[in-house]
């Protein structure tokens, strides 16, 4: 019998056995539609910058007990970066706060995906060069390379939602995917895909050197892991005393990780793990005269983790985001000139490439405020990509539409 | 075209909010889950629904965003705890019950998810294939195919419960 016969099959007695079950919840309803609406009004303000991860709605709990009070800074950089005495190994030099060039002449590009217009970059690499993605042809989604803007004829990943997370600047990309109910990591280093070891998994970044970053388990209920290589057995990152789980995200080319570490039922803050070993929980920001609730790594270049501060106000339960970056080498904060959606994508020009309120992608130098270009009239964007010079961004279009559900684009920026 | 206004969402969702929760609550299995992904759902619309004025079906819209949740929450494995005793893989197979209609609830809460938001939106909620398909962001081909596997699956439950000479149906 084919698919179709079957699934035409309205006797089936399976479908009349399915059809006996009540449909009504037997509990009376406990939606609350006001508070829909209260919540929506603040997620317009907060703008969809709480990601998924908002969705677990926790109460305020603040994640590092004990660790390091650091005042924010609260006003703009110093002209010249603070010299580091502290006694970290940390080799990143952080990029000069100062004489930050501004973005010039940038311009936009649709990436090719064939004959399929909907399509989206999920990472890219340190050079420019690489980009990965996804198209979505009827027959099914798959992943996707690009080089220099032109479709490689790489496999794509196995499995359900397949996303390569990164690429290393020789075009090797890792990324996870989902077998059932089951994530597993995956590496391409050119024409294969294979499995990374340690069963369930997630793979998040991979370095030059070809050191990947992730987590083993469930997603978000794993513990924080490293690859040595493509074909090393993972290797646990140590969590603090207390933590249960977490997941590494980035990792530098000096081989510094940062991730999110957390207790449970609550969620995950930042973390480092230093090359040499020494680890961190990274202390919370100052935030409008307040302690930072957590702190979310989005991104990691030259000795600069780039993320938002969460701060959960117990009076009226709201939450906010505010953005900034940490010298790992002197522990400090620095607030980003506005707000960005994430992830906050840094480079070592200092450049951070983000979306405002409003989805536009931007890119920050210092206090500049540079808005890249629109791609055709299509208004929201997700950025994805940022090249280690800066000059090389992508992301894509989440424009919603009647036909399409959501208009994805895959779009590549170029800025001198 | 003029946004949305709040008495527009209030009269959707007051016209809405029953189907909605019938929806939830055969993909989830429970109803306190089902109002949690039913209040998620509606939490995500009004967020949008300034800013969704051209989109003309919003049933069609509301509900593609009510499978997505319940799917997005199963992922999370927020409700995990609930659903293990389900997984007909991992434990024996449930002992007789006098409620059929229980047992065939526990035979649904058995497919995997995305397997069981197909089986839910094409014979219960009576969408066709193609529809299926929007909603759950797949191939029509691949909607054809789950829906094969999962009835395979519960012919394979309700046989062995159900069996034919009972003459039940």
């Amino acid at each position: 019998m084919t698919y179709e016969e079957r699934d035409m099959s309205e006797e089936d007695r399976a479908v009349q056995l399915l059809r006996t079950m009540p449909d009504e919840p037997p509990s009376p309803s406990t939606i609350d539609i006001p508070r829909t609406m209260a919540e929506g009004r603040r997620r317009r303000r907060a703008r969809r910058w709480s990601g998924g991860v908002a969705l677990a709605a926790v109460t305020a709990v603040a994640a590092g007990g004990g660790t390091v009070a650091v005042a924010a800074l609260r006003e703009p950089a110093p002209p010249t970066p603070a010299p580091s005495p502290t006694a970290s190994t940390v080799a990143a030099a952080p990029a000069p706060a100062a004489a930050v060039p501004v973005p010039k002449d940038c311009t936009v590009t649709l990436l090719p995906s064939g004959d399929i217009r909907k399509a989206l970059v999920t990472s890219g690499d340190p050079s420019g060069r690489y980009l990965a993605g996804r198209v979505y042809p009827p027959s099914g989604v798959h992943t996707v390379l690009w080089k220099d803007g032109v479709l490689q004829p790489r496999p794509p990943m196995p499995g359900a939602d397949a996303s390569w997370e990164d690429i290393n600047s020789s075009g090797v990309a890792v990324g996870s995917s989902y077998s059932g109910e089951v994530q597993y990591a995956y590496v391409s280093p050119g024409k294969s895909v294979t499995r990374l070891h340690g069963g369930e998994a997630s793979a998040a970044a991979i370095n030059d050197a070809g050191v990947i970053a992730g987590a083993l388990g469930k997603p978000y209920e794993g513990v924080p892991a490293m690859w040595p290589s493509a074909s090393a057995a993972p290797v646990e990152l140590p969590l603090p005393a207390g933590y249960t789980a977490g997941a590494a995200e980035a990792i530098g080319e000096d081989g510094t990780i940062v991730g999110t570490v957390e207790k449970k039922a609550t969620e995950g803050t930042g973390y480092l793990w230093l090359p040499g070993g020494a680890t961190r929980l990274m202390p919370m920001p100052t935030v409008e005269g307040k302690r930072a609730t957590l702190f979310w790594p989005d991104s990691l270049s030259n000795g600069w983790v780039y993320g938002r501060a969460v701060l959960d106000l117990q009076e009226d339960g709201s939450r906010r985001f505010t953005s900034y970056r940490y010298n790992i080498a002197t522990n400090k904060y620095e607030k980003l000139a506005t707000p960005l959606g994430p992830p906050a994508i840094g480079a070592e020009n200092g450049w951070i490439l983000g979306t405002t309120g409003r989805y536009e992608p931007v890119l920050l130098a210092g206090k500049k405020v540079v808005q890249l270009p629109r791609y055709a009239t299509m208004k929201e964007y997700q950025v994805t990509a940022l090249s280690a010079d800066g000059k090389t961004a992508a992301g894509y279009t989440t424009d919603t539409d009647d036909t399409e559900g959501v208009a994805n684009r895959p779009l590549r920026w170029t800025c001198r | 075209m003029p946004k949305r206004t709040d008495s527009e969402y209030l009269a959707f969702v007051h016209g809405q909010v029953r189907a909605l929760r019938r929806t939830a609550y055969l993909l989830c299995g429970d109803a306190h889950q089902a109002d949690d992904i039913v209040q998620e759902t509606l939490t995500k619309l009004y967020t949008r629904w300034p800013g969704i004025s051209h989109v003309e079906n919003i049933d069609a819209y509301v509900n593609t965003m009510l499978v997505r949740v319940f799917l997005d929450e199963r992922r999370r494995g927020w409700w995990k705890v609930a659903l293990l005793d389900w997984l007909p893989e991992r434990s024996a197979p449930p002992p007789p019950s006098p409620d059929d209609r229980s047992m065939v609830r526990s035979a649904l809460m058995g497919l995997p998810p995305r397997q069981r938001a197909v089986v839910v939106l094409r014979y219960l909620c009576d969408l066709p294939v193609k529809e299926v398909a929007q909603r759950l962001g797949c191939s029509e081909g691949t909607v054809k195919s789950q829906c094969a596997n999962a009835l395979d699956k519960l012919r394979a439950v309700f046989d062995t419960t159900f069996p034919l000479t009972q003459d039940r149906l």
